[in-house]
């Protein structure tokens, strides 16, 4: 039960930050603040360190011993707070960046372009189903309308030109109406979270409370 | 030329690894793998500093020599370092269920991170309705679609009127005009996405070098 009023009084003091920052707000930032770095600290060492490193080395070391390498390399991090020798951190970063950046580019076009501009063009209409054909159509158009809106501020070709006004502004439409349903579901995933912490307080905290106080027992 | 170096590196690395994903060989997909298997050993050591940045900074509130020193933010800054040194040591000791490390963590960190993210949903309100007072047509459209996918998610559409059919055009949204939208975005992205690491390979991106590069 002592458990539970400690995150109640922590969860009372977090929700008190709607009505203004005060003091218990405050502290309550603080210690998460320090809490969250910590969890960091040894979430790194225990996940990274121990087994990635650590463990694969000390248990079979010529299988492994190249892992000593990057661990090195990576501990130039460290010259990171000191201002003459802090180029030496960029080596660490410029390397998984480069890697990334490299490996990267294939991926976003297979995963991200190609896959988006393929679910999207193929099989405008689907014998006999006059309901995913028009559902096909309305997709590609609406794609067609956004990038319009995203890529072309102005098409120097009159033929074209009245066109691309309307699928423009048909653009920006469709694009808020799914920021509306995006907006929609976030409040809706953020009122659900809050729905559980006043479920927390009032059945978890208080009706156990009660409970305790009527002779109901622990 | 010192930081020419790390230039180089991201130029030779990012070029190689663009070549490696043409070339299907086993030494290839083992040069890949090394690039994933050294990344969060490369990358593990910056929690160090940042770690050192946070306290040093607190430090400076808590020995008061910031730059408007006072009493309640050096108790306060004592708290961040109180809570981060008894977490650290705790789970450097034992992560285990039933240990000081896990308790903290299931009944600080949870409850107070969860409230915290709960409360956006005052703040997504409030900003919401500043954006909505500009009340322009599309901010409207926005507003409707959104009420509308709340409503019929909730069940609540069966207390308005039509309220089958506004539940068969929001489900039929979402599974056509909300799939456009999110399909043109992400191919916006990835051409963002795209330009940004050959930016970085070409080193003409260097905001990741800090120092206004």
């Amino acid at each position: 039960m002592l458990t539970t009023t400690i995150a109640a009084l922590l969860t009372l003091g977090a929700m008190s930050l709607v009505w203004k920052e005060n003091i218990v707000s405050r502290f309550i930032e603080h210690l998460i603040l320090g809490i969250s770095l910590g969890y960091g600290v040894v979430l790194t060492y225990r996940q990274i360190f121990l087994r990635l490193f650590w463990v694969p080395v000390t248990t079979d070391f010529a299988a492994n011993w190249i892992l000593i390498l990057p661990t090195l390399i990576g501990a130039l991090w460290l010259a990171q707070p000191f201002q003459k020798v802090r180029w030496l951190s960029l080596i660490p970063l410029a390397m998984v960046l480069g890697a990334f950046s490299g490996l990267g580019l294939e991926r976003i076009m297979s995963s991200y372009i190609i896959e988006a501009l393929e679910g999207t063009v193929k099989s405008l209409y689907v014998a006999g189903d006059l309901q995913k054909s028009f559902d096909h159509v309305v997709i590609w158009l609406g794609v067609v309308c956004i990038l319009s809106y995203f890529y072309f501020r102005r098409i120097h070709n009159p033929a074209l030109e009245k066109a691309h006004e309307y699928t423009r502004i048909v653009g920006i439409w469709w694009l808020m109406a799914s920021f509306g349903v995006s907006f929609g579901f976030t409040v809706m995933a953020r009122a659900a979270l809050l729905i559980y912490r006043i479920q927390f307080l009032t059945q978890d905290w208080i009706g156990e409370l009660i409970k305790i106080a009527s002779g109901g027992g622990m | 030329m010192q930081r020419n170096i790390p230039l180089f590196l991201v130029f030779i690395l990012g070029i190689i690894y663009v070549l490696l994903t043409f070339i299907e060989t086993s030494w290839s997909e083992g040069a890949v793998r090394l690039a994933s298997s050294w990344a969060p050993l490369l990358s593990m050591w910056a929690i160090v500093p940042a770690t050192y940045v946070t306290l040093a900074s607190y430090g400076r509130r808590l020995t008061k020599r910031d730059r408007n020193p006072t009493t309640q933010k050096a108790i306060l800054a004592g708290v961040t370092y109180v809570a981060f040194f008894t977490m650290l040591i705790s789970g450097l000791k034992s992560n285990a269920e039933g240990s000081l490390f896990d308790w903290m963590f299931r009944n600080i960190q949870i409850p107070v991170t969860s409230t915290m993210f709960s409360l956006l949903t005052f703040y997504i309100a409030s900003a919401a309705y500043r954006a909505f007072r500009v009340s322009r047509a599309h901010t409207s459209l926005l507003m409707v679609f959104a009420v509308l996918v709340m409503v019929t998610n909730t069940g609540m559409h069966t207390y308005i009127p039509f309220g089958q059919y506004w539940n068969e055009f929001s489900t039929w949204f979402l599974m056509t005009g909300n799939v456009a939208a999110k399909r043109a975005i992400l191919i916006g992205v990835a051409v963002g996405m795209l330009a940004t690491n050959i930016r970085i390979i070409f080193g003409i991106e260097r905001s990741w070098m800090g120092g206004g590069a």
